[in-house]
């Protein structure tokens, strides 16, 4: 009876031993993400997505990825404003300094951001607690990936046209309209081309409640191609600020355990107390 | 626990108890050491996670407390089918002793979990199949000490315990395995494989684990403290406290007949 | 001393127990008006519109049962000890064993038949027919997982200082996993889902039905003795 009591015993003290080597073993398994895909930035607590196909070229302060001529670049400015995070990340990336074509704020899933479109280049930066990161896509005039809000896209599609023909003009004020208008199914949506008078092609997606356009001089080719600065764009991620809770957390934690410390203690003195004035007791 | 009241009690305990007391004082340190470099692991060397920031940390208390508790109400399992069998009131001793240290334990995964939740998931509490049965195992071992309170007649009190502290048990496997027979838990699986895709993972608040360095060795030198110092140290210490209150007890009755 | 077989044993305990419900009727009557007045106070406190009904009613049912049952419980127990009627049976040449799953299946019966008024009035009061195969093994799993717990646990808390009120106090917790999944199992079944959505909660119930009864055989011995 007594063997089988100490069994008893050794298995239970066995299992939480199996429960630690099974974690070891399953831990990759459990990780679906495919972490390899992005770049992190530890000290400054953001990570984006790095499309495949691109050649990584980032260092430890900023992110930077080139594909056939274009380069996709983000990394943070505190103390700037907008305009000033614009310029400055033009011309950190080697590109002279120009007056933006057009200024406007974006909602998008991960935050408010400012977009700045310039002859060549596209800006979208966006401030969370005193920091200000800025993305840029830079490449040539054949493609160039613009945002426009358009409240319920979703729902009605002449939303993506009007919204298209908006981005188009602010590369060719003079277009009135698309010259011909196509829609292709792709992946869970449509994908809408126009072309425009003067060689001007656009293609447009909706999602949430703006329009993600690439439009320039380009084929289709080519604007497919730059339309992978949106999932960067999307995928831009910041890691919160949680330092209170965990404060708050710790010291629960530490408030329970002294609660039982002290309460052990507690009990333990009056008992001894106790076994004194009992001894007393007996000896008198 | 002050080292002076350790010093107090093992005086007044008989001789071939001093070399528990010595080593009871040498694992306490040793535990203290234990958690206090656990702590450095998880709070300083361990990477901030990405995704979540620093609450995530509470991870590395939250899981080995799980762990420290599973143990602890084991003992009470080992216990009461002991003191089944034996009739010895020490094996009785350790089924309570499992029970307050294993509600300590169990009261810090729970709410390092809440305040975890709070930033990740937007809410303290949610009834998820996991939190709710970790709350239902809470309340059923809440519901033991207060089965023992009731009973006046101690072997009464004793065997009751130690038959409910066995039933008891049903409840943390139950929280341990709920979430392998409900995959629709939200609580990030730690232990063993489940199979999410990639985007419910994110919103869920996963712990990117390899983006992260320092978390493994982070996690498993916590969990070996928790599951085997904290409670094991806890327990002998609790169940110290009991031996005196049966000598204080025996005095008691000593002196009521005189 | 030559103890009378298992199953002999067993239907004369539930024999006894049916007998004495008939001429008294303490049990069931207690348990009946306490269910009556619990759907009627339901009714009027939950002002639900058809389709809130669906979705609260296996709720509804499952706690009116097991308030009724640990209402039958600590009655059946505490009538059995106050009359001495649990000593005489421990001293009787039946194992411990026995007796517990007589006290069970008596106790058994008695909830059983508690639901067996309750699922016409219900239906009818709710104006949501309860009478569904699922729902039925549902009850019947159910039903016979809370009261194997029950019976030993009210076993136990008979014997204690606060008595009735310990009950619900220690049975709750333990006996919460059975009584979730049968309301998820028979909410499931009402709610004309997909039989595989819910039809694990079912195998659930089973398996814990399996490991509790189990146990609470074999620990019954411990909490009668003297």
């Amino acid at each position: 009876m007594r063997r089988l009591v100490f069994l008893a015993a050794a298995l239970l003290l066995l299992l939480p031993l199996s429960i630690h080597a099974q974690e070891g073993e399953s831990t990759p398994e459990a990780n679906a993400l495919d972490i390899n895909a992005n770049f992190y930035n530890n000290a400054a607590g953001w990570h984006v997505f790095i499309p495949s196909g691109w050649a990584n070229e980032s260092t430890a302060d900023y992110a930077r990825f080139t594909h056939d001529g274009r380069m996709i670049t983000v990394r943070e400015y505190p103390g700037l404003d907008a305009p000033a995070a614009a310029a400055q990340i033009l011309v950190d990336a080697g590109l002279s300094a120009e007056t933006p074509l057009d200024q406007r704020d974006l909602q998008l899933s991960n935050g408010t951001w400012t977009q700045f479109v310039y002859s060549r280049a596209v800006v979208h930066t966006q401030e969370y607690e005193g920091t200000r990161y800025a993305m840029l896509y830079a490449g040539d005039a054949s493609a160039l990936p613009v945002i426009v809000m358009r409240e319920g896209v979703l729902e009605d599609a002449a939303l993506i046209d009007d919204g298209m023909i908006e981005a188009a003009r602010l590369i060719t004020p003079t277009i009135s309209g698309a010259a011909t208008a196509e829609t292709i199914p792709q992946g869970t949506g449509n994908v809408t081309v126009h072309t425009y008078d003067g060689g001007l092609t656009a293609i447009g997606r909706a999602r949430g409640s703006s329009v993600y356009i690439v439009v320039g001089s380009g084929d289709t080719d080519a604007l497919n191609s730059a339309s992978v600065y949106f999932t960067v764009l999307n995928d831009f991620f910041l890691t919160p600020d949680t330092q209170p809770y965990l404060f708050l957390g710790l010291g629960v934690a530490s408030a329970i355990m002294l609660i039982l410390l002290l309460s052990l203690i507690l009990r333990w003195r009056s008992l001894l107390r106790d076994e004194a004035a009992l001894r007393e007791l007996d000896e008198a | 626990m002050s080292a002076a009241v350790a010093h107090s009690a093992a005086e007044s305990m008989p001789r071939s108890n001093r070399m528990g007391s010595r080593l009871l004082i040498f694992l306490s340190i040793l535990t203290v050491i234990g958690v206090l470099i656990g702590l450095y692991l998880g709070l300083i060397a361990a990477g901030t996670d990405i995704e979540q920031g620093e609450v995530q940390r509470l991870f590395y208390i939250h899981v080995p407390s799980f762990a420290g508790a599973f143990v602890a109400f084991s003992a009470t399992v080992v216990g009461g089918i002991a003191y089944l069998i034996t009739r010895k009131v020490k094996w009785d001793a350790l089924a309570l002793a499992g029970v307050e240290i294993g509600l300590a334990l169990a009261a810090i995964n729970l709410v390092t979990g809440s305040v975890w939740a709070r930033p990740i998931w937007n809410t303290w509490w949610n009834w998820d199949p996991r939190l709710t049965s970790d709350a239902i195992m809470i309340l059923t071992y809440a519901a033991y000490l207060m089965l023992r309170s009731g009973i006046d007649n101690v072997d009464t009190r004793r065997r009751f315990a130690s038959v409910y502290g066995i039933l008891a048990f049903s409840t943390v496997l139950i929280t341990f395995l709920i979430i392998r027979i409900r995959p629709d838990t939200i609580h990030p699986v730690v232990i063993g494989p489940v199979l999410t895709d990639a985007s419910m993972m994110a919103t869920q608040g996963d712990f990117e684990l390899n983006a992260t360095p320092g978390v493994t060795s982070a996690v498993a030198f916590g969990s070996a403290v928790w599951s085997i110092l904290v409670p094991w140290v806890l327990v002998w210490w609790r169940i110290r406290l009991e031996n005196v209150a049966h000598r204080v007890t025996a005095m008691r009755v000593k002196v009521m007949e005189q | 001393m030559k103890t009378t077989p298992f199953f002999k044993a067993v239907l004369a305990i539930v024999r006894k127990d049916l007998q004495a419900e008939m001429r008294g009727r303490e049990l069931v009557g207690a348990m009946g008006v306490f269910a009556l007045l619990a759907i009627l106070i339901f009714s009027f406190a939950l002002e639900l519109d058809r389709e809130a009904r669906n979705e609260v009613i296996s709720g509804v049912l499952w706690v009116t049962v097991i308030f009724s049952s640990i209402l039958g419980l600590n009655r059946s127990l505490a009538m059995e000890r106050d009359q001495g009627n649990l000593d005489a049976l421990l001293l009787a040449p039946i194992g411990r064993g026995a007796v517990y799953v007589g006290k069970l299946i008596g106790n058994y019966i008695f909830t059983l038949a508690i639901s067996a008024i309750l699922l016409p009035v219900m239906s009818a009061l709710y104006g949501v027919s309860l009478f569904n195969p699922y729902v039925l093994l549902t009850l019947l799993l159910g039903v016979l997982g809370f009261t194997t717990v029950g019976t030993l646990l009210a076993t136990m808390t008979v014997q204690t200082r606060a008595r009735e009120a310990l009950l619900p106090i220690v049975m709750m917790p333990v006996a919460l996993p059975i009584i979730l999944s049968a309301v998820r199992a028979s909410t499931g079944a009402l709610s004309g889902a997909s039989v595989d959505d819910w039809i694990g909660w079912v195998q659930i119930l089973g398996a814990l039905d399996a490991i509790f009864v189990v146990m609470c055989f074999f620990l019954f011995p411990f909490v009668v003795e003297e």
